[in-house]
C-alpha cells in the first residue's frame, strides 16, 4: 500500500481508532501484526512469506543466542541468521546481477554460461527490513539487547507498518521497549504526527512527483536532449529524490507518533551541509549510522591506521552502494561517495590553509554558502550515476554536460551566466513558477523550522489549511511509487 | 473532549470556507483572459469537449438500435448516417481518450436506450487509466450523474477534487465554445488526408494499464449481458505502419473476452484493404473518405 494512495487514508483512521480502542498491549500487538500483513500484501502477497521465513529464524536465533554460554556457541548462532537474512537478500536481490556478471566474464573467455537467468521480482522494502533484523540478532549478539520472548511483539518490530519498506531502519533497543509499553491516547502526538504526515505528503505529491515529470524524460532517453537540459535534469533529480525519500520517512515517523511510537529521525536538511561528512551524517541517517555500528567500527573505524581508515570509508561505501540496488551504476555511485570522502580526509589542513590564504573564516556565512554550494554540486553529480541505472547512459550524460559548460564558458563568464539564466528561466517556466516558489519556500523554510511542533492552536489550523491546499492544487494526481521502494 | 470536537468542527467549516475561497478567487483572477487556475492546477483544463454537447443531445426517450461506445477512435470512426441509411438508428458516444472503464460508466447510465452496443477496442485506449477523459468531461458540462458513479470508479483523489468544483469550472466554461463546432449524432467528420504526419512513433503500451481496463471491458459484457442487450467488440481500422507495443497481448485478451462470453470480434484494426495516406487523415484516424469505405463494410459483416 502506498502512502499517498486512497486505501491509506482509510487504513490510516481505521487502524488508529483500533488500536487505541483495544484495552490491552498484546492485542494492540496482534492487530498491528496484522495491519502490517495487510499492508505488506498490497504488494505481491506471497512475499510476505519470505518475511516470515526470516521473522521465525531471527526470532529462535535471538533467543538461543542469548541462552548460549560461550561466545564461540553465541557467534554459530549469529551466523545462522546472518546467512538466512543475506543468503534471502542475495538470492532475491543479487542472484541475476551476479549471474550476468558471470556470463559476461564467460562470454569473454569465450564460454556459455549454464546457470539459468531467473524472473525474480524483488520483494518490495527487503534491504530495509532485513538490516532491521540483523540489527536485531547483532545487537542480541552483542548483549545491548535481550532476546525478545513474545513471538508477535518481535514480528511487530520487523514488520510495523511505517516503516516497513523504506525505514527508517530502527534498533530493537529505541522499537522493542515501547512496544511493550501500552500507549494512552494523547492528541498532541496526534496532532504533531498528522503535521509531519502532511508534510510528507507536500514533499512527495507536491515537490518530488512534480520535479520527477521534468527529470524522468531526460533521464530516460538523455539523447533526445542538450547538456543544458541534462544539467537541470540532474538539479531536479537531485530535489525529486530528497523530497520522494524524506518525504517518505515524515509519513512514516509522523504516522508512528500517532500511535505513540517514536522512530528515529531519518533526515536533517542534507542538502544545507557543508561537507561529504556531514552530508552523510544528515543524509538517510538510519542506514549511514547501521553502516558506522555494524560495519564502519568493527573493521576498525576511525582508530586504526589511516590506510585503513580509507580502506573502512571505500569498503562501506561500496557496500551501501551495492545495497542500494543490484547495478554497478549503484556501485559507481557508492565509489564516488568514498572517493570525495576519502579526498576530505586526507586534505583537512590543506584545505584549512586555503580557507586562512583567501581569509576566510570557517563560520563565516560566505564560507558556510561556498561549501553548501560545492558539497551540493559533488552530491548532484553522484546521483546521476545512481539515477542513470546504466553506466553508458551516465557517462554518455556526464560527457555532455562537461562539454556543454565547457563551451560555454569559453565564452566568457558573462556569457555563460546569461545562457545558465535563459536555461533556467525556461525549464523553471516549463515547471511552473508557482510550483517552483512553493518548493523553494517549503525546503527553506524546513531548515529552519520543525513543521511538527507548530502547537499554537492557530497556528496549527493555518499550517493545516496552507499545507493541504497546496496539496490538493499542485499535487500530481496519479499515486507515484516512492523510489526507495525499489531497495 | 467536547472541546476538541468542536475545535475539530470548526477547523472543518474553516478549511471548507477557505477550500471553495481560493477555488474561487483563482477562477475569478484572470490573467492574459485565462483564470489563474490554469496556472496552478493543470488537471483543470478548462476547454469544452463535444462530448459534452454530443452527451447532452443523446435521446433518453429513445431506445436506439446501436450505441457506439470508444475512444477517439469511435466518434471517427462510425458515421449513424450511414448506419442510418441501412435503416438503423444510432448515436455515438465516443469522446476523447475515453478508456474502456469510461465507456462502462457511460454505458451504465444508457444501457436502456439501446439494443446494441459497438464498442471499440482500440488498445492505446486501453493504456488509459481513464483520468484523462474524466477531466475532459468535467469541463464539458457532463451532468453529476455521469462523473460521480466516474470518480467512484477512478477512486482518485482529484477526481474527487474536480468533482467538488464542478460548478465553478461549469459557471467559467458556460459560454465557451466547444473544441469541434459540430457533430451527426456524435460522429466527427474529417475529410482531410494524412499530409503533415505520418512519423508513426512507435507506442509503448503497459501491461499493468492493460490488464485493468479489461476488467472493465469484461464488466462491459457483463452489463450487456445482464440487460439483453447485443455486444460486438470492433477494433477500428489504424494505418499499418503504427506500431503498438503489446497490442497483441491486449487483443488476445479482447479474443479471450470474446469467446469466453459469446461475443462477435472484429478484429478490423490490421485486417483492412485501407489506404495510409488516402484513408485517414493523422497517425490513428480515419477520414470521411475511409469511414464510408470501413462502415459499408462493417453493416455487411454485422447484417
Amino acid at each position: 500500500m502506498l502512502f499517498n494512495s486512497i486505501h491509506f487514508l482509510f487504513f490510516f483512521p481505521i487502524i488508529t481508532l483500533l488500536y487505541f480502542l483495544l484495552p490491552k498491549q498484546k492485542q494492540r500487538v496482534i492487530m498491528l501484526l496484522a495491519a502490517s500483513c495487510y499492508f505488506y500484501m498490497f504488494f505481491i502477497p506471497i512475499y510476505v512469506l519470505i518475511l516470515l521465513f526470516t521473522i521465525v529464524i531471527d526470532y529462535y536465533a535471538g533467543i538461543w543466542i542469548e541462552k548460549q554460554q560461550t561466545k564461540h556457541r553465541k557467534k554459530i548462532f549469529l551466523i545462522c541468521s546472518l546467512v538466512a537474512n543475506i543468503g534471502v537478500l542475495a538470492f532475491f536481490k543479487y542472484y541475476n546481477f551476479l549471474n550476468e556478471n558471470i556470463t559476461e566474464l564467460l562470454r569473454l573467455s569465450g564460454h556459455n554460461n549454464p546457470i539459468p537467468y531467473l524472473d525474480i521480482i524483488l520483494p518490495i522494502g527487503l534491504s530495509f527490513h532485513t538490516f532491521q533484523a540483523m540489527s536485531y540478532t547483532i545487537e542480541v549478539y552483542r548483549g545491548n539487547q535481550a532476546a525478545e520472548k513474545n513471538f508477535f511483539t518481535y514480528a511487530l518490530y520487523v514488520m510495523f507498518y511505517p516503516q516497513l519498506v523504506a525505514g527508517p531502519i530502527e534498533r530493537p533497543q529505541n522499537i522493542l521497549p515501547q512496544l511493550h509499553e501500552k500507549k494512552p491516547f494523547d492528541v498532541e502526538k496526534l496532532l504533531s504526527g498528522i503535521q509531519l504526515i502532511v508534510w510528507g505528503l507536500l514533499k512527495k505529491a507536491v515537490i518530488a512527483d512534480r520535479f520527477a515529470a521534468m527529470a524522468d524524460p531526460v533521464f530516460n532517453q538523455p539523447q533526445g536532449h542538450s547538456g543544458w537540459e541534462m544539467l537541470l535534469a540532474t538539479y531536479f533529480f537531485t530535489i525529486q529524490i530528497y523530497c520522494d525519500f524524506s518525504g517518505y520517512s515524515d509519513i512514516a515517523i509522523g504516522s508512528a507518533r500517532v500511535l505513540g511510537i517514536d522512530l528515529m529521525k531519518n533526515f536533517n536538511t542534507p542538502y544545507f551541509s557543508v561537507s561529504i561528512a556531514e552530508f552523510w551524517k544528515r543524509w538517510h541517517i538510519s542506514l549511514s549510522t547501521w553502516f558506522r555500528d555494524y560495519l564502519y567500527i568493527p573493521l576498525g573505524g576511525n582508530r586504526t591506521s589511516k590506510i585503513k581508515v580509507l580502506r573502512n570509508i571505500l569498503l562501506v561505501f561500496l557496500i551501501s552502494g551495492l545495497w542500494h540496488g543490484a547495478s554497478w551504476c549503484f556501485v559507481i555511485w557508492g565509489a564516488l561517495h568514498a572517493v570525495y570522502l576519502i579526498i576530505e580526509t586526507v586534505t583537512v589542513k590543506q584545505r584549512e590553509k586555503l580557507w586562512k590564504w583567501i581569509r576566510i573564516k570557517k563560520n563565516s556565512l560566505l564560507y558556510k554558502s561556498i561549501a553548501i554550494f560545492i558539497t551540493f554540486n559533488l552530491v548532484a553529480f553522484a546521483w546521476i550515476f545512481f539515477r542513470a541505472q546504466q553506466i553508458p547512459v551516465a557517462l554518455y550524460m556526464v560527457k555532455t554536460i562537461g562539454h556543454t559548460l565547457l563551451s560555454s564558458l569559453s565564452g566568457g563568464i558573462i556569457s555563460f551566466m546569461t545562457i545558465l539564466y535563459t536555461q533556467a528561466f525556461n525549464h523553471i517556466q516549463e515547471l511552473g513558477w508557482v510550483l517552483f516558489a512553493v518548493s523553494a519556500l517549503a525546503l527553506l523554510s524546513e531548515a529552519r523550522f520543525s513543521f511538527s511542533q507548530v502547537s499554537i492552536a492557530w497556528k496549527r489550523k493555518l499550517y493545516f489549511i496552507v499545507v493541504l491546499m497546496i496539496i490538493i492544487l499542485m499535487g500530481k494526481s496519479e499515486q507515484q511509487q516512492f523510489i526507495y521502494f525499489q531497495f | 473532549m467536547k472541546k476538541r470536537g468542536t475545535q475539530f468542527l470548526f477547523f472543518i467549516v474553516l478549511f471548507t470556507l477557505c477550500y471553495y475561497g481560493i477555488y474561487w478567487l483563482l477562477f475569478t483572477i484572470k490573467i492574459n483572459k485565462e483564470p489563474l487556475i490554469k496556472n496552478v492546477q493543470k488537471e483543470i483544463i478548462l476547454d469544452k469537449d463535444i462530448f459534452g454537447k454530443v452527451y447532452s443531445e443523446f435521446d433518453r426517450t429513445k431506445k436506439y438500435d446501436i450505441l457506439f461506445l470508444g475512444s477517439s477512435h469511435c466518434y471517427r470512426s462510425f458515421d449513424p448516417a450511414i448506419f442510418e441509411q441501412e435503416g438503423y438508428s444510432c448515436y455515438n458516444l465516443g469522446s476523447s481518450s475515453q478508456a474502456p472503464l469510461n465507456s462502462f460508466t457511460i454505458l451504465e447510465q444508457t444501457i436502456n436506450n439501446c439494443k446494441q452496443v459497438i464498442f471499440e477496442v482500440y488498445p492505446v485506449a486501453g493504456n488509459l487509466t481513464g483520468t484523462e477523459a474524466y477531466y475532459s468531461m468535467a469541463c464539458s458540462g457532463i451532468p453529476y450523474s455521469l462523473l460521480a458513479p466516474m470518480a467512484l470508479e477512478l477512486n482518485n483523489l482529484r477526481c474527487y477534487n474536480i468533482l467538488s468544483i464542478k460548478q465553478l469550472i461549469d459557471h467559467n466554461n458556460e459560454n465557451k465554445e466547444y473544441n469541434i463546432k459540430s457533430h451527426y449524432k456524435g460522429y466527427v467528420e474529417t475529410k482531410d488526408s494524412l499530409k503533415q504526419k505520418g512519423n508513426y512513433e512507435e507506442i509503448i503500451l503497459k501491461k499493468t494499464i492493460l490488464n485493468e481496463q479489461i476488467e472493465y471491458v469484461n464488466k462491459i459484457a457483463n452489463v450487456c449481458e445482464k440487460n439483453n442487450v447485443a455486444l460486438t467488440l470492433v477494433y477500428a481500422p489504424i494505418p499499418k505502419e503504427l506500431k503498438l507495443t503489446n497490442e497483441e497481448y491486449y487483443i488476445q485478451k479482447i479474443e479471450d473476452i470474446a469467446s469466453t462470453k459469446n461475443i462477435k470480434f472484429l478484429n478490423l484494426g490490421r485486417n483492412h484493404t485501407l489506404n495510409s495516406k488516402n484513408n485517414f487523415f493523422d497517425d490513428d484516424h480515419l477520414n470521411a473518405g475511409g469511414v464510408k469505405l470501413f462502415n459499408e463494410n462493417l453493416i455487411e459483416i454485422i447484417k
